[in-house]
């Protein structure tokens, strides 16, 4: 409550009171509302920073959709979609991964593991290779996920703490391999891996890549939205992130329901990285992931965790993922520019959190109200 | 003035309301909760407020309180139309509110508690001064409460106390109490009872609502009833009687005591389904909090366990239900062990349990109230096949309990938080009841903020699930209640089990020192 005296003895109150009850309309509308603010407050620094905000956003929405631009749109957004859409299943238990970074590099390590492996004459063939590298990825993906799940069953430890950690390990682990034993002896040098073989691409015949990718993000968030609405698991796990005493109380088994879901919040990451690894590059090197792991955690929490508006919100952010890079040629603005959106986004979603469940009035009155 | 009036003895209720509420009106979706509700509070009142569950007693106090703005109506305070827009406001005025649920930090101690977010407190709190501060109030209404004791570790009783100190150090003077009695003990109520009456000598005026006409005839000065959101009687007590009170309450018809079923014969002694032996149980402060326990149900009986609150009762039923790990002892099940399995394992071998806070363990009150019924039976056929839940299935259980236990809802849609507390509890029990077949029913605190006619109803499902064979083992403050009840008494004190009494056996006296002093009386079994 803020209660300021303006002159002529009116008063100006903000009351805010808590909301009984939330309607998806409303969440969607103040979701809308906070994330247009979000591009009016960068576009603000941006002016302060001597650029035209009104020119960075025209060319910046024009050119990306343009046919070219919005097919490498869609490609960078699909392992943000299968990232955030995993992260949805930790996040409505209440646990707070922020390892999807780790986990997606894992996947690309375990991916490249098996392409390593393949090209050195040993391993699976032509023909089981795409197999293999989705399985590699997503298990690895979902094993790293397990170890802040099962540390935190165990031993309570927090994951928040574990995840990030494991985050650095992941990347760290990914420079080792790729400077090291996984150096392509063909690649003058260059500290990246040998390229995947068009056998462990993920393709669908005839259609753009970028479709094909996009169709298995999708793929995941129908899949998702419907264990989320239908299935016991997906209802108990929200039970968890709701109230623990109640989900005690029911007979839940919460470590088994924890343990899964973030098993695959894990396999999700790790396939992202697949992806990443085998279509948008197409082999390991440092810095493989620009962080769409940590676009993911902005994206779930965006669309509410609620997966057809996470799929939204992912593409949004593979716009900004790809703007960057348009921001540093065209405009000559450092790519850290849409990090400026991000983290605005990121404000305001949390900020859209508060205002969903509060009511805010103001009140100009003459004296009236409480002495 | 005249000079007798100046000499009137003592500061009998003057005819100045404190409070005037005038044409409240709230609406929430579905229901009018308060519709067009007078509502007056007179300058050193007990003022009692009666209604069945869901009349809306609640949301009117919160409304005074400033939780909730009135879609229409006005109040005035002292005289003064105000506009109230958070409890900050209504305490500025003097107003105060103890919940029905308490709102305190078990972690922190009483004089951590009481002045938090304290306005006056100053950069560095002098916490000797304050300390003593607390003391002097507390002594001035005869508590024994120690300011340093961690609130975790007190009874329910002293734990009200915390919460109206809370409203005293900020000067209240009028005070909303919101079933202020259904977790205290007999005693406990009689201390509370004690206070109120010395609060009203000094002047201040208090809000009581409570489902006890007795409590409501012992110690108001004013009694309203309230009605599906109406004000349907408002008069002196001492002009009112129960009949008059109960009548106005459900609507004209007189609730006839229908009686518990007729007893059939005392049940076979040795048909035990739960056998508890030596057990001890650890409390959330590392204290064994049950020692060396004994305790046996039998099919088609049940057991009633009496004890002043904090004596181990509800670790004892905790331990049973699956939801503590017993550190000795064992929990037979019909003849199977089931020391510290899970409280599913339990559940699935016919063990059904009522949970003492029903808005903590019970419900989830974000979702909706078909989805907490869903909390408990999601996973078995015919509500879920391969993983997968049948909405339709779960909807139309929902809908079973939400009229056989007339819980009070527009629609199995709506949130379970915005349920009136008597019809949280009332899912609660519909959905265990309705859901499960158990053999044995352990219920803490069942009736608690139920109307009579519920509490009425749930005595008497607890008495026919009886004679259809299950063993039941119920906890309740309520002494009346558990001599209506059961065949055998517990008597709990320090932990232990110090007594068994039998059904005629038992009197209120003979419960009261066995409790109180943890003497084993002559008569156990
Ligand atoms: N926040 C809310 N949102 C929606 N409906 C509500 C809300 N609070 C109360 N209600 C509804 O308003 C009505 C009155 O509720 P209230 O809590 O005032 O009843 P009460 O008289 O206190 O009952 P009880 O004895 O059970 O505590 C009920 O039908 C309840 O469901
Ligand atoms: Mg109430």
């Amino acid at each position: 409550m803020l209660r300021r005296s303006l002159p002529g003895g009116l008063r100006l109150s903000v009351r805010v009171e808590r909301r009984p009850e939330v309607t998806p309309r409303y969440s969607i509308i103040v979701s809308l509302g906070m994330l247009l603010f979000a591009f009016l407050a960068s576009g603000i620094i941006f002016q302060f920073l001597g650029f035209s905000a009104l020119h960075i956003y025209r060319s910046f929405f024009t050119t990306l959709l343009s046919p070219i631009m919005l097919e490498e749109v869609f490609r960078r957004s699909a392992p943000i979609i299968l990232a955030a859409i995993g992260l949805c299943y930790s996040y409505r238990m209440g646990f707070w991964n922020i390892g999807a970074e780790g986990q997606l590099y894992m996947g690309m390590i375990a991916a490249t593991g098996v392409i390593v492996l393949h090209s050195a004459g040993y391993g699976p063939g032509e023909q089981l290779l795409l197999p293999a590298v989705v399985a590699a990825s997503m298990m690895a993906g979902g094993a790293w996920g397990l170890i802040p799940a099962v540390l935190k069953v165990r031993f309570g430890a927090n994951e928040i703490i574990t995840t990030l950690m494991l985050n650095y390990t992941a990347i760290l682990l990914a420079d080792f391999l790729v400077h090291g034993a996984w150096k392509d002896p063909a690649g003058y040098g260059f500290a990246q891996t040998v390229q995947f073989p068009a056998a462990a691409k993920i393709s669908i015949p005839g259609v753009p890549d970028a479709v094909a990718y996009l169709a298995i993000a999708l793929a995941a968030t129908v899949l998702t939205f419907l264990v989320f609405k239908y299935t016991v698991f997906g209802f108990e796990s929200k039970i968890v992130g709701l109230n623990i005493y109640a989900s005690r109380y029911a007979g839940l088994s919460i470590s088994s329901i924890l343990v899964r879901g973030v098993l695959i919040s894990g396999a999700l990451a790790g396939l992202a990285g697949l992806i990443v690894v085998s279509g948008l590059i197409g082999r390991l090197r440092p810095g493989a992931s620009p962080g769409y792991g940590y676009h993911a955690i902005i994206a779930s929490m965006l669309g509410g965790l609620y997966p057809p508006a996470v799929f939204f919100s992912s593409i949004l952010f593979g716009m900004l993922v790809t703007g960057g890079d348009l921001l540093q040629a065209g405009l000559q603005m450092p790519k850290s520019g849409v990090e400026i959106i991000m983290a605005m986004i990121f404000l305001a979603t949390i900020v859209a959190e508060f205002v969903k469940r509060h009511r805010l009035t103001i009140v100009v009155g003459r004296g009236e109200g409480v002495a | 003035m005249s000079e007798d009036l100046l000499a009137s003895p003592g500061p009998a209720p003057t005819l100045t309301p404190k409070v005037e509420m005038r044409g409240i009106v709230k609406r929430f979706p579905g229901v009018v909760a308060n519709d067009r509700v007078d509502f007056t509070i007179y300058a050193g009142e007990i003022h009692a407020l009666l209604g069945e569950n869901g009349a809306g007693k609640t949301t009117l106090m919160n409304i005074l309180y400033g939780i909730y703005t009135p879609d229409a109506g006005v109040i005035r305070v002292r005289g003064v139309p105000v506009r109230l827009r958070s409890p900050r406001d209504a305490i500025r005025l003097g107003i105060g509110m103890v919940h029905q649920d308490f709102r305190l930090i078990e972690a922190h101690t009483v004089v951590e508690n009481v002045f938090l977010n304290y306005d006056g407190l100053g950069f560095i709190p002098k916490w000797s001064a304050l300390e003593s501060r607390l003391e002097e109030i507390a002594s001035n209404y005869g508590w024994r409460l120690n300011p340093r004791a961690r609130v975790g570790d007190l009874s329910p009783g002293e734990k009200q106390q915390v919460e109206l100190l809370k409203l005293l150090v900020r000067g209240a003077d009028i005070l909303l109490l919101d079933e202020p009695t259904s977790v205290l003990t007999p005693i406990e109520t009689k201390v509370l009872f004690k206070t109120m009456r010395r609060m009203a000598e000094e002047g201040k005026s208090i809000v009581l609502i409570t489902h006890k006409l007795s409590e409501a005839m012992s110690v108001s000065d004013r009694v309203t009833v309230m009605r599906r959101g109406r004000i349907v009687l408002s008069k002196p007590t001492r002009e009112a009687t129960i009949e008059e009170l109960s009548a106005a309450m459900v609507g004209g018809q007189l609730i006839g005591n229908a009686g518990l079923e007729e007893r059939p014969t005392y049940p076979a002694v040795d048909a035990p389904t739960l056998q508890v032996s030596g057990l001890s149980v650890m409390g959330d402060e590392g204290v064994l909090a049950v020692r060396d326990a004994d305790l046996t149900v039998n099919r088609g009986e049940i057991v009633g366990i009496a004890g002043v609150s904090g004596n181990g009762q509800i670790e004892l039923v905790e331990a049973i239900a699956g939801l503590r790990k017993p550190v000795r002892g064992k929990i037979m099940l019909n003849g199977l062990d089931v020391t510290g399995a899970s409280p599913r394992r339990l559940m699935e071998l016919g063990l059904t349990y009522i949970p003492p806070e029903g808005k903590k363990w019970g419900i989830v009150p974000e979702l909706s109230i078909y989805e907490n019924v869903a909390l408990r039976v999601a996973r078995y056929k015919p509500y879920s096949r391969m993983g997968v839940i049948n909405w339709r299935k779960v909807a139309e259980v929902a809908g079973k309990v939400v009229s056989e236990f007339r819980v009070d809802t527009s629609s199995i849609k709506s949130r379970a938080g915005s349920l009136s507390g008597g019809n949280v509890q009332r899912l609660i029990l519909g959905r265990e009841l309705t859901t499960s077949k158990p053999s044995l029913l352990v219920a803490a605190y069942p009736t608690k903020g139920l109307d009579i006619a519920a509490s009425e109803q749930v005595r008497r499902i607890l008495s026919r699930l009886r004679s259809e064979g299950v063993g039941v083992l119920v906890l309740s403050e309520d002494l009346d209640e558990i001599l209506e009840l059961s065949d055998r008494i517990v008597v709990m004190y320090g932990g232990r089990v110090v007594g068994v009494v039998r059904r005629g056996e038992a009197t209120p006296e003979l419960l009261g020192i066995m409790m109180s002093r943890g003497v084993a009386a002559s008569a156990s079994a």
